[in-house]
């Protein structure tokens, strides 16, 4: 029985006088406990907006239209705000925003901050809470001093980590880490996934990892899901994807990884066009406009998602055939 | 550039329209506008120099229906006085018109009269030939009173005679002994026992002219000034309020363009320069304007304008102007600042623009909506500024403004008579709020934060 | 007139924070010594801007001082003596600057007394004036403005808008005016000048109430101008705070808005309050001085009006260059809590 598990996700934005922006038109997968899940796709694809979708921390003009976010089997979006308040954010559910993103209260001490989230759900007097705190700063290799700090005294790299032991303070069982790489150099970068893959170990937690980096997500998830357009192309075991993909534009992707090998002279690759306006996305496949293995049926009729192989599931009208 | 700025401009129209407190400061100004050019029409008085349209501390011709009796004017002039009478004839010979009447000449004019004193009473009588003139008016009690009592000496050019109750001769005639001016109420109404009551009733003016032969009357008139007039009354020297009130749209609008043309053009200019130049130059500009932004304007306006006494509209309008660019050039470098750091401007400067060209051709339009809100937000100021410049005395007189009506006001005393003191704080306030909320709406659509996170 | 002053958070940080970015990491003694600096380079251009005026002056001013004033003979000396005014024109603006700095503003016209005392007599009834009034615009506006921030788009938030905006519109001398021919000579509830009953209550606790009951109708006018602003500020700046990313990462930390409004929110628009609050002061200092008038208050209101009949310079001037350090010593107190209450404006590295 998968921990968290989305059917048929449908989000939208409300654009004042313009429109729906279908951010999230139809997603479904599902993560089991202890195993990392990596949803890729370009900027601007949607994953962000699924991200804050599973936590409903929409903003105002955020509609969820259908589908259900199943989490220990019940689903999220029949729960009103109380509850969710309570019992389903941070405890069950939390998140890692990009590291650009101001995560901290610039006016509060990050310590504060960590220990806010510990007394709010549970029974803890304030100085059992600011023990737990720090703990988990030290769990992030973060100095116990450190606390008393304001956000802006943190470096990038420092700052994630203190948002990762923020996000744990409460043992959630689903973890999502919103781009928690970019912005951070190299060797942040490098710590931050040795990290979470440490804790995920230790704690059992479910990883969701948001990403349009593929290197990172090869190598961190058990299972990929590939978004596009605020679809799904291709979902299935991280294998399945990187060694068999089916759809054209996870081959895009997986292509246009530079490689740097010795002896290896491969021009760099990119997928040609632009992601999609979701304000007023192509007709059919979302991706027709820039497939470089379209047939007419592609502009008219929107693929499925199909079995391929047993957990790889497949939305394009040519998967069987072999175009590479 | 042109054609860009129209562009933006349509665009700025379409979200605005949306906006219902822009779209209600919108309808509001152009009330305001209309009043300024219907003005010549709906207001014809001269808010300064059209005195005495009635007494005094007039009220307004509409109280009437509500029960006051107040008097309204009551003007006799000579064609009504002389034009029934069967002796008089009219005579126009070039530039001399008159009535020639022979002697003797006895004219009556009865008036019906059920109201409060009138605030004063003129007589005016400019007659050739005459030998004796008498004025009187008789009460509907009886009792005769004299206004004009006098020997002619035999003159073919014409004499002049008046009597006005606000004079201390025509009392001391109507009432000898008579020194404080209450003629009026002495002539309209009687005291009975404590109080002081109305006499109603029919006055007749009598008017007795004896001369030798035909006499030549140029002018006869009977004026009896009331107490009511008009939609709003009159002030402290009878000028007629409503006047005043609608003129003073048309001063008011002058002065806050002016001073907020004034003030948006040094502020974008200075703030534009600044922040292109960059650097020390662009540091030393911005000290120096801080620093004049934290002085307070009114009180300078009041020691600078008092050493300036008599400074016209636009002298005023332009300091206030002067007072006013600081908030507005911080604004402009902000938006500059932001400009310039867009690839685009680099790769001007590379192909050769000149600064000047890049500062007006790129820079200037992105800054001009801005300025338009700025623009709006200013004027309310500049025109409450005038008004206090006016409530202490600090402008010329014969600038009436809204700020000055009150100012009269206040100094007369007349702050019971609610038709002078609150229309033009009304519409002082009015014009003010819809400025704010026009420039208030264009604030909204120009700066993102305020709109819905997204 | 604050309308002036555009309300975006950032460019209240920019105007306070920019001589700070510019010279990077400055410890918290520069920050106050640069302050420093700026309100007295700021107090020299105000009374530079007095002297050009002096200078500006029609006729002699020896002349006019011998005429217009009747002082006594010494005091005109004195005078001579104080403003140079017999020597070369560097001199004499030395001699004024001097003389501004410390508050030697001559003799008055009017009153034939050194205006510094006029002004000491008359200073504490005004500042009692604005004092209460700034407090009721802070709280009243603040208030307000929360109110208006979590229930966006009600009708709560329409009508705080709308009065908020009125704030400046609004003359406050004539919400005065009528305020007294309503309530003073209408219905007789409030005195009609002054701000004590002569004689005065021998009670410390009836003095207290003669005194606050005189104050009622000039701090309502002045309230009903000053709390637009600080309500419009909260209620904005509160909004662009709900804006910020941290506020996400709050609500998904399972606070309600309720709890991120209150506790999250306020701390974080506390710098902007205090902005806010030294311009009200100074917004209700100008009002009040106008609205003495109306009121016969006796501040320093009445003795500028006064003074302005008269042409009474030395006061006008010295009246003005009162205002202006005590605005601008509110504002350098602003800055100061401003450094107090935002942590990153503290010792940075």
């Amino acid at each position: 029985m998968p921990v968290l598990s989305v059917d048929n996700l449908r989000m939208h934005y409300v654009l004042e006088g313009k429109g729906y922006v279908k951010a999230v038109d139809g997603t479904t997968f599902s993560v089991e406990k202890g195993r990392t899940l990596g949803i890729v796709g370009e900027s601007g694809c949607g994953k962000s907006s699924l991200a804050t979708t599973l936590l409903r921390v929409l903003p105002d003009n955020g509609r969820v239209i259908s589908g259900s976010i199943l989490l220990d089997g019940v689903d999220m979006l029949k729960l009103p705000e109380d509850v969710l308040e309570k019992s389903y954010r941070w405890k069950k559910i939390a998140i890692v925003f990009q590291g650009a993103m101001n995560s901290f209260d610039p006016v509060f001490k990050v310590g504060d901050q960590l220990v806010e989230a510990i007394i709010k759900h549970s029974d803890l007097t304030e100085k059992e809470a600011r023990k737990r705190m720090a703990e988990l700063l030290e769990l992030v290799r973060i100095e116990r001093s450190r606390a008393n700090d304001y956000p802006h005294e943190y470096s990038g790299g420092m700052k994630q980590r203190a948002m990762i032991a923020m996000a744990l303070t409460l043992n959630p069982q689903v973890l999502i880490a919103d781009e928690p790489t970019t912005a951070l150099d190299v060797i942040a970068q490098a710590q931050i996934l040795k990290l979470m893959k440490q804790l995920q170990s230790e704690r059992g937690i479910s990883l969701i990892l948001i990403t349009h980096d593929v290197a990172i997500v090869s190598e961190m998830s058990d299972d990929i899901a590939v978004m596009y357009a605020g679809k799904l192309a291709e979902r299935g075991s991280t294998e399945d994807i990187i060694l068999s993909q089916r759809h054209p534009y996870t081959k895009g992707l997986l292509d246009s990884v530079p490689v740097i090998e010795k002896g290896q002279r491969k021009r760099l690759e990119s997928i040609a066009g632009t992601p999609p306006n979701l304000l007023d996305p192509p007709s059919g496949c979302r991706f027709h406009p820039r497939c470089p293995y379209k047939i007419p049926k592609c502009e008219k009729e929107e693929p499925e998602l199909i079995e391929y192989e047993g957990s790889h599931v497949v939305a394009c009208h040519r998967m069987l055939e072999k175009l590479w | 550039m042109k054609r860009a700025m129209m562009r933006s401009l349509q665009d700025l129209w379409g979200v605005f329209r949306k906006k219902r407190t822009g779209i209600a400061g919108l309808i509001l100004l152009g009330l305001f506008v209309l009043l300024s050019i219907a003005a010549p029409v709906i207001a014809p008085h001269d808010p300064y120099y059209d005195q005495n349209l009635a007494g005094y501390f007039a009220q307004p011709d509409w109280l009437a229906l509500f029960g006051s009796k107040s008097p309204p004017n009551l003007f006799y002039d000579t064609a009504a006085v002389l034009g029934g009478l069967s002796d008089a004839a009219y005579y126009t010979n070039g530039s001399d018109s008159y009535y020639l009447a022979n002697p003797p000449l006895r004219v009556y004019v009865p008036v019906e009269y059920s109201y409060n004193p009138p605030t004063r009473i003129v007589i005016r009588l400019q007659v050739s030939s005459a030998e004796f003139v008498r004025i009187t008016i008789t009460r509907p009690d009886g009792a005769t009173f004299t206004f004009i009592e006098e020997r002619l000496p035999l003159s073919q050019s014409y004499v002049q005679l008046e009597a006005d109750t606000w004079s201390l001769e025509t009392r001391q005639l109507l009432f000898p002994g008579l020194t404080y001016p209450v003629a009026e109420r002495e002539l309209f109404s009687t005291v009975e026992g404590e109080n002081e009551v109305p006499l109603d009733g029919t006055y007749m003016f009598t008017i007795r002219i004896d001369s030798q032969g035909a006499v030549k009357i140029k002018t006869l008139e009977i004026l009896m000034y009331g107490g009511r007039f008009g939609l709003l009354g009159t002030d402290e020297r009878g000028r007629d309020i409503w006047s005043q009130l609608i003129k003073g749209t048309w001063l008011a609008l002058t002065i806050g363009i002016i001073s907020a043309f004034l003030g948006v053009f040094i502020g974008v200019t200075y703030g534009l320069v600044s922040g292109y130049l960059g650097g020390w130059v662009d540091e030393t500009m911005m000290r120096f304007n801080d620093i004049l932004l934290a002085i307070p304007t009114l009180p300078l306006l009041i020691v600078l304008i008092s050493v300036l006494r008599n400074a016209d509209v636009i002298v005023i309008s332009a300091l206030i102007g002067f007072l006013s660019w600081n908030s507005i050039a911080r604004i402009a470098r902000s938006v500059t600042l932001t400009i310039k750091q867009k690839t685009f401007v680099e790769a001007a400067r590379a192909i050769g623009v000149s600064d000047t060209e890049i500062m007006v051709r790129h820079i200037l339009p992105q800054i001009v909506p801005m300025a338009y809100a700025q623009f709006a937000l200013l004027i309310p100021g500049a025109v409450l500024t005038e008004a206090v410049l006016s409530l202490l005395a600090l402008t010329p007189p014969t600038l009436m403004t809204w700020g000055k009506m009150m100012s009269n006001a206040e100094a007369a005393g007349g702050t019971m008579m609610w038709w002078w003191t609150l229309p033009p704080g009304i519409f002082l306030t009015a014009l003010s709020l819809s400025f704010v909320f026009i420039g208030h709406a264009l604030d909204e659509i120009l700066n993102p934060r305020l709109r819905r996170r997204a | 007139m604050f309308i002036r002053v555009a309300f975006n958070r950032k460019h209240l940080n920019s105007i306070l924070l920019a001589p700070l970015k510019i010279s990077c990491l400055a410890s918290i003694r520069a920050y106050v010594v640069r302050k420093s600096v700026y309100l007295l380079l700021t107090l020299v251009a105000v009374a530079t801007v007095n002297f050009v005026i002096f200078i500006m002056m029609p006729g002699d001013p020896i002349v006019i001082l011998a005429q217009s004033a009747r002082l006594r003979p010494e005091q005109i000396e004195r005078l001579i003596e104080l403003y140079g005014l017999r020597k070369p024109l560097l001199e004499k603006y030395v001699l004024y600057l001097r003389n501004m700095l410390t508050f030697n503003f001559g003799y008055s016209y009017y009153t034939k007394n050194a205006v510094w005392d006029d002004i000491l007599g008359r200073l504490p009834e005004t500042l009692m004036l604005v004092g209460v009034s700034v407090l009721l615009s802070i709280v009243i506006g603040v208030a307000l403005g929360v109110l208006a921030a979590e229930k966006r788009g009600s009708l709560a938030d329409k009508l705080v808008l709308f009065f908020g905006l009125s704030g400046y519109a609004l003359p406050g001398w004539w919400i005065g005016l009528i305020l007294l021919t309503i309530f003073g000579y209408g219905l007789g509830l409030f005195p009609l000048r002054g701000s004590v009953t002569i004689p005065p209550p021998t009670d410390a606790i009836g003095i207290l109430l003669d005194r606050l009951w005189h104050m009622v109708l000039p701090v309502t006018a002045l309230t009903v101008t000053g709390f637009g602003g600080p309500a419009l500020v909260t209620r904005n700046q509160l909004l662009d705070v709900m804006t910020e990313d941290f506020v996400v990462v709050l609500r998904a930390k399972g606070l309600s808005q309720r709890d991120i409004m209150y506790k999250h929110a306020l701390k974080n628009v506390l710098p902007p309050l205090i902005t806010i609050t030294a311009i009200s002061f100074a917004f209700v200092l100008v009002g009040a001085m106008i609205t003495e008038g109306i009121f016969s208050w006796p501040g320093l209101g009445l003795y500028i009006v006064q003074a302005i009949g008269v042409n009474d310079y030395p006061t006008l001037q010295g009246v003005f260059f009162l205002v202006a350090t005590l605005v601008v010593l509110a504002n350098y107190i602003a800055d100061l809590l401003y450094a107090v209450v935002d942590p990153r404006i503290e010792l940075i590295g």
